[in-house]
Order: structure tokens, then sequence, then C-alpha cells
């Protein structure tokens, strides 16, 4: 059963074995595993409802329905790195490309180390990423869904030498219409909202949408629920308290508003670590012109990445958006953007996403707003313009006419002797444009509560009946796109749940 | 590749988008949830916003019409609602601020809505490498408000020779089409790319 604002009267109360709030890849899966064990689970949104068949390629009205704050999330620093995150039903798993890895062996090997337990390790986690990745169905793409930035991509790469990789991706027969960052019309992207949360409902499960949790209930100590207030969603005014009391409270709103949230009760003390230890994956876009059209909205967004420099942390991946979204993050306007979004059917966007070598943090701003704080590091300035520099050169020798770059103090490039001197603007960490949509690591999980802030299964140390369950948990940076880790973690942290539920109620 | 579990998916993958521009340009799209209202404003700061419109947005050739702008700065109303309230309001703030430039900018005593297009373009276009990282972030707003909305719309679209819901319409029906057991053509791939005539 689906609930929305016209649906809640004024104080309603529901009860539950298990309050889910977020409906993402850490919340949907954790949801599931309870409604199929046959626990009560309530799922609470704060986005809408929407299906597959609404989806289209609009910004005004995609972007109003899916993304938080209409896509205006920025991280406060040096520079500023604008974000975005889904809200609605299917979280960011609806707004994402669906890329699908594995956390690489060594990034689990080194959670085994931090965490003193085999259990983060690769062999303790395969049965979950094993599980996420048989309910996600992650494949590579067929080849029909490949589109000309897509080839572009990979015989530059060739021509170079560089190691490219076929992306895996949580998709059923995905045909390559591009619109995934605006959810997916075909319903061939295997977001929660069409895996995960189907089954949770099916299992009888109730996801309340149009609600913005407050805070949490607590009661002698522990957790007994959550409590906030329904969304109009004509003048978006919080309007309608409501609030949901059960025996378990998971926390899935990702790395930004789960500790928001904690924070504001004063939690994580144990450790001083809630909030901290922010990762982002920050990237910056290269665009390239090509004298061919290119179209490259039509065809799978990133069907590949170059991973060649994979060791340093640099990823390549081609990401065409909407012109919408393109035009909007441009640093200029009127004609000369026009010239530039005349050119769109020849374009070929690319990220270069850099791995942290750093660590922010999401503290409680004025007003009630989050405010995560991040400041680049000269070493990933450095990172940035060599990635950006290789990507371009990449482009210019594989017949792009121009290639913009995300500095200010060097925009284009028409020829690889353009591209000397790069390196001299690193210390200029304002003057690049970046952007992100990976947010982790700031409810650490851990095996004492010195060091961390949840435990293994992501129960808060400080609070009983209240769990995490999302990229919060990431001890470390991934250095991969983290939606099957967050997915595989959920999936781990519903199972020991239900377990607890169910022996609690036997009992 | 693996089969995933019937349940998973729908049973009957949809064939047609329910969102064709022109249901998506009205308030309230029929499937159940409405996009917004748009933020009230009084007729001056609606001018004022209107001003700067008309400073980011392309003259013509580019698509332009009183029309165009009109629901551009609608659009952008609209799209106020999704912010955190304080945004909202300072967005009303930034609207003013800019529609003020030529005096704190000591050009003259008018208002950015009083000057030539080109005029007001370059103004804008010198806040935003000012020193004061503020009126850069102003100018950025700004634009992102504006322009992620002129850039939306299908005459826009069409003069850029992005058409996009035949194509995602074209993409949907192969998908079906393979789901009930059609086995792909080299017709059915993407590309290679030819230029789409206006």
């Amino acid at each position: 059963m689906i609930l929305a604002h016209d649906d809640y009267a004024s104080g309603t109360r529901f009860e539950a074995d298990a309050v889910v709030v977020g409906t993402g890849a850490g919340g949907a899966p954790v949801g599931a595993v309870l409604a199929e064990a046959g626990l009560d689970v309530i799922l609470v949104e704060e986005g809408g409802y929407h299906r597959t068949s609404s989806f289209n390629p609009y910004a005004r009205e995609s972007v109003a329905r899916l993304v938080r704050d209409g896509g205006t999330s920025a991280i406060q620093g040096r520079p500023l790195i604008p974000f975005v995150e889904g809200r609605c039903v299917g979280g960011s798993t609806v707004i994402n490309g669906g890329m699908s890895w594995r956390p690489p062996e060594p990034v689990l090997q080194e959670w085994a180390r931090l965490t003193g337990s085999p259990e983060v390790g690769a062999a303790g986690l395969e049965p979950e990423l094993a599980q996420v990745e048989a309910d996600t169905a992650v494949a590579p793409q067929l080849d029909l869904s490949l589109g000309d930035d897509n080839r572009l991509m990979a015989s530059g790469a060739a021509r170079q030498g560089w190691r490219h990789d076929k992306n895996t991706r949580g998709q059923y027969l995905c045909t390559g219409c591009n619109n995934c960052v605006m959810g997916c019309p075909t319903g061939a992207k295997t977001s929660t909202l069409v895996t995960y949360i189907p089954r949770a409902l099916d299992a009888g499960a109730r996801c309340a949408t149009e609600v913005r949790v407050e805070r949490l209930l607590i009661e002698g100590g522990a957790c007994a629920g959550v409590a906030g207030r329904a969304i109009d969603p004509r003048t978006r005014r919080l309007t309608h308290p409501v609030q949901i009391r059960s025996r378990a409270t998971v926390i899935a709103c990702g790395a930004v508003q789960t500790p928001h949230l904690l924070l504001g009760h004063g939690l994580g003390r144990p450790s001083g670590q809630l909030g901290r230890n922010f990762l982002c994956h920050p990237n910056a876009k290269v665009l390239a012109l090509y004298p061919q059209p290119v179209c490259g909205w039509q065809g799978v967004s990133q069907w590949g990445q170059v991973r060649e420099f994979r060791d340093e942390g640099i990823l390549f991946a081609e990401n065409m958006v909407p012109p919408s979204a393109l035009a909007s993050l441009q640093p200029f306007h009127g004609q000369r953007l026009w010239s530039l979004m005349s050119r769109y059917n020849h374009m070929v966007l690319g990220g270069v996403l850099v791995e942290d070598s750093t660590t922010g943090r999401v503290l409680r701003g004025p007003l009630g707003m989050a405010l995560p704080t991040y400041q680049v590091t000269p070493f990933d300035m450095h990172r940035f313009a060599r990635g950006a520099a290789l990507m371009a050169r990449m482009h210019l020798e594989n017949g792009a006419s121009e290639v913009l770059l995300p500095f200010a103090g060097k925009r284009s490039a028409t020829k690889v002797d353009d591209l000397d001197g790069l390196e001299r603007l690193v210390d200029r960490r304002d003057d690049v444009d970046l952007f992100t949509v990976h947010l982790m690591g700031t409810a650490r999980m851990g095996a004492r509560p010195e060091d961390s802030v949840t435990d293994l299964c992501g129960r808060l140390w400080d609070l009983p009946g209240c769990y995490v369950s999302d990229a919060s948990l990431f001890p470390t940076a991934i250095g991969v796109n983290p939606q099957v880790t967050i997915m595989a973690l959920s999936l781990r942290i519903g199972h020991r749940l239900a377990d607890r539920l169910l022996a609690e109620r036997g009992a | 590749m693996p089969e995933p579990a019937a349940a998973l998916w729908p049973p009957v993958p949809p064939s047609v988008i329910e969102r064709p521009p022109e249901r998506v340009a009205g308030p309230t799209p029929a499937d159940g949830w409405p996009l917004a209202e748009p933020m009230p404003m009084g007729p001056d700061t609606l001018a004022a916003l209107e001003g700067l419109v008309r400073a980011l947005c392309p003259a013509p050739p580019a698509p332009w019409s009183q029309d165009l702008g009109a629901r551009v700065a609608l659009g952008a109303r609209v799209f106020l609602r999704y912010l955190p309230p304080v945004l909202g309001r300072g967005f009303f703030l930034l609207v003013h601020t800019g529609d003020l430039a030529p005096i704190w900018r000591l050009r003259g005593l008018y208002r950015l809505r009083d000057m030539e297009r080109d005029a007001a373009d370059a103004l804008l276009q010198r806040l935003s490498h000012s020193r004061l990282k503020l009126l850069r972030l102003m100018v950025m707003a700004a634009r992102a408000a504006v322009l992620s909305v002129y850039y939306d719309q299908p005459e826009v679209h069409d003069a850029m020779g992005y058409r996009p819901l035949p194509f995602i319409q074209q993409r949907a029906d192969l998908r079906r089409r393979l789901l009930d057991g059609a086995v792909p053509t080299d017709a059915d791939r993407v590309g290679p790319s030819v230029e789409v005539t206006p």
C-alpha cells in the first residue's frame, strides 16, 4: 500500500515492527527482507511515488519530482561541489546510471583490517554481493544499446592503449534510451522502484510517501520510531504531523541526511565520528566537440570506464546529460551558451572521477539544513588536472575539434599543445568545476564504539533500536559506484534485524 | 544473462510514455502527483525576474518570444518551490539584487530590466567573474534557475536537433519486443548518428 499526502489526517499515527526511513539502495532492500520475513514494515519516503510510465526527459518536471531541492544541493568548501540525491520512491537509484560494480577487493581488505572483522572482507560480503547482483540483474549492456559517444570513448581509449572495461549495470534488456538520470522510462534499469520496493509491497509493507522525518522518538533511552510532517505537493509546505512507532528504526537517508537527522539528537558521542569521514568521489566534466554528429543522448549512459589510471584513483566514463542540466552548469550564458548548446548533437561528455584523498564533514547547519563540508586537496587538484588533460588529449587525438575543460583559468583546447600548463592551475581550488553523486562515510561502522558510529550490523552504539543502512556506513571510499555495496550491506542488516525481531516476537 | 524473477518487474513494460511535452508543461500533471504551484510574486519582482530571464537567455536567431520568456519565468517560479524555503526566499533577494546591478555597479540610474539585452547579458557575465564569491554564486544560481528551464522547452530542443521522446518511445517498443522473445537485428542498434534537421 502506498500512502500520499492526502491520506494523512492531522495527528496520523502508525505502528509497525520496523520503520525504514528512505527507499533507495540502503532502505528498500532492508525493507523487502523484513517484510518477506513476515514483519510489519513501513517505508517512509520524503518524495512521491512515480510510476515508470511517468518518467520523461523534461527536467522542469523530472528534476522537481525526483531530485532533492531541485538539484541545488552543494557541498561547502573550496571549491563548492554541487551534488544530487534522489527524493522519490526508489531514491537515488531512480536517477543514477545503474552502474553496478563490486567494491574492489583491496578496499574490502582494508575494511576488514580497520574493523578487525572478516565479516566486511571480500569473502564475508560475498553472499550479499552475489544476491544483489541476482536481484538487480547485473550484467553488461546489450551491444544494440551502444551510442556513438560510447563508441568514441572506447575507440579513444584503444588509440591510447588504455584499459577500457565494459560497465556492469543493474538492468534487464536495456535498449539505451539514455534517460537514466530522469528515471528509466522503459523499466529496464533495476532501480529499487522496480525491484525491492515491489517485493516489499507484495509482502505487505506500507510505503508512506511525502513525509519528511524530522526527529526520532526516543523513550527510555531507546529508539521507539520517528516523527515528521507530511508535505503538501502543491505548496511544498509541511502540514500534518505524522508519527510512526516501531520496535526497530532503520535510517537510510544517505550520507548527508542520515547524520543530519542523528546529530539532531546528539548521537554518535562515544567516538565523535558521526558526520565525520565524509567522502564524495568528486568528479570533473570534460566536454568534447566532434565535427560529426554524435547524438550522445542516444545510447546507454556509461557503457564503459577507462580504468587505465585506477591505481592513481582516477576513472573516466562518458555520461551524457540532458541539455537543461548541461546548460545550467556552464560558466556562461546568453548567445555564447547558445553557440555551444546548438552543437549539442556533436558533444561527448565525460567525467574524470577521483577517489577521495581526504574527508569532509556533515554538520547541522542553520535553519535546520544539513551542511556538508569538504576541502579538495592539492593532491586531488593534481589528479583533476592530470585526468582532464589525459581525457582531453584522448578526444583531440580521436578527432574532436575542441575540448572544454573544467578550469576557469583554461576553458578550452583545440590541440594537444593547448593542454600544456594545466598543472599550473592546481593552486586555484576555487577555479575548478566539480560535481558529485557518490556520498559516503558519515556514520562509519566498526567493531568498537571508540572509533565508529555503528556496529557491523548498522546498529547505533548509543541508541538501542536504531540502525543505519546506507553509504554512511562505509569506513573508507570505495573508488567505484557504490550502489551494489550499499545494497549488500542493506540485505545483511535486513536479515540480521529480521532474525532479532522474529526472535523477540517468539519470546 | 540471468532471467530476473518475474515478480520483480512489471509484467508488461510501458509502451507509451505518458508525459508528452504538452502535458509536462501544465502545472498539474495527471499522474496523481502534481507539480507545485508557482511561487507567488508581486508585479515588481516578476518584472525583475523577467528582466533576468531576458538577460540570460539567448536572443534570436536562438528560439525566443515573449511567450517563451513568460514560460521560463513561470518554470523558474515552480522550481523555487522545491528549494529549501530559505533558499527560495533568498532567490527573491537575488532577483532584486540582479535587477539593481546597474545602480550598485555605478553604471547609471536604471535597472537591469531597462537595459538593452546585450548590455544586460554582458553585465551579468562580468558579475560572474567578480572577485566576490557571493556575486559569482548569485549569477550561478540565477543561471541554474533560468537556463535549466529555457533549455528544457520543446522549441529549444527542436532548434538543437534534440528530439528525445520519439527516440525513447522507439527504444521502449524495442524492449517490449525483446521481452516478447524477438531476436534483435542490426536495425535495432543505436546510430550511427545522422544530423537531425530542425
